[in-house]
């Protein structure tokens, strides 16, 4: 019944632009899972470093889409991503979620507060959050020693450039798409 | 459909304009960059202070704490972790995992460490291994600060 009165309702169906939006996110957490999955096959510099290739898309969504659209992104390519890779509900799963959901939060909050932040400030900011996230998650459920702080000077140096150039490329990435979406 | 004629084609220049960033974005990364290094220097300041020792953590629980051997002696600790046991060598060259249950081996491939504040840790298997106390190059330092006192 209440399909049918959808159906016959024109105004209950979901506008261009929401279609539009929705078709984005998606296409946007596509790109995100898709750069998660070949980051995993890449040689790493370091058992925690990433080089955060997916955290463009968040950056990406957060600029056209808005926090919400942000926050699920990062939540959902973590998600589907481990799927994938196979590492779904293993540390590294939860590693990864805190750190991703640190980055958003930093890049929401960063964003809300200095709407006039550059891409590659608001990246840095999150690169920064995605490793001291990371670092609290594994001290807090699996090493519970704060001295495994101490490794954090020399990949938060690494996680300051990777943070920049994953800003730049964000940067050049969204003037590009600024006349299509 | 994408109206090709409103995008122009990407320059090489536009990239590297995007990626020299604003003067904003270089003071943060200065910030950034100096407050890492401060901590970095703290850290190492901490932890360069005595006898060079191996401490083997599960958890909160230390399970051994082994000062580096100064000859060719080398120890095994056989450390019980969430998954089983840890393997870890303990010389004179440093510390380092030999084998762990998980499943990554990230322990095992991070190699040896030598240096004072050298953390190793194995987290599927929640072992710690922390290396504490000047290093051997620390030491020859102070040997040389004796003699030219």
């Amino acid at each position: 019944m209440a399909n049918m009165e959808k159906q016959s309702n024109p105004s209950a169906r979901p506008s261009l632009a929401s279609l539009k939006s929705k078709a984005t996110w998606l296409s946007f957490l596509l790109l995100a899972i898709g750069l998660h999955v070949f980051e995993s096959t890449l040689p790493s510099l370091g058992p925690w470093f990433k080089l955060g290739l997916a955290n463009i898309m968040t950056l990406l969504a957060l600029v056209f889409l808005g926090p919400r659209a942000a926050f699920s992104l990062a939540l959902a390519r973590v998600i589907v991503g481990s799927v994938f890779i196979g590492t779904l509900f293993t540390p590294t799963f939860f590693i990864s979620m805190a750190g991703a959901l640190s980055a958003a939060v930093v890049m929401v909050a960063f964003y809300q507060l200095m709407p006039r932040i550059s891409l590659i400030a608001l990246s840095l900011c999150a690169a920064i959050a995605h490793m001291s996230g990371q670092f609290i998650a594994v001290e807090t459920w699996f090493i519970q020693q704060p001295a495994i702080y101490y490794l954090l000077p020399p990949l938060l140096t690494l996680s300051c450039i990777s943070g920049w150039i994953n800003g730049a490329l964000a940067s050049y990435i969204s003037q590009r798409l600024k006349g299509i979406l | 459909m994408i109206n090709q004629d409103s995008h122009p084609k990407p320059h090489k220049g536009d990239f590297i304009q995007c990626l020299k960033g604003t003067g904003a974005d270089r003071v943060l990364l200065f910030l950034l960059l100096l407050g890492i290094a401060l901590l970095w220097f703290q850290i190492n300041q901490s932890l360069a202070q005595g006898v060079p020792t191996a401490y083997v953590y599960h958890q909160k629980q230390l399970l051994a704490a082994y000062p580096l051997p100064t000859d060719e002696q080398v120890i095994h600790v056989a450390a019980k972790g969430e998954l089983g046991l840890s393997e870890i060598e303990i010389s004179k060259q440093g510390i380092r995992f030999l084998s762990s249950p998980c499943a990554t081996h990230y322990c095992t491939l991070a190699g040896q460490k030598s240096y004072a504040g050298s953390v190793l840790a194995c987290v599927p298997n929640h072992i710690m291994v922390l290396l504490r106390g000047s290093s051997a190059k620390s030491d020859d330092q102070i040997h040389f600060d004796a003699i030219t006192e």
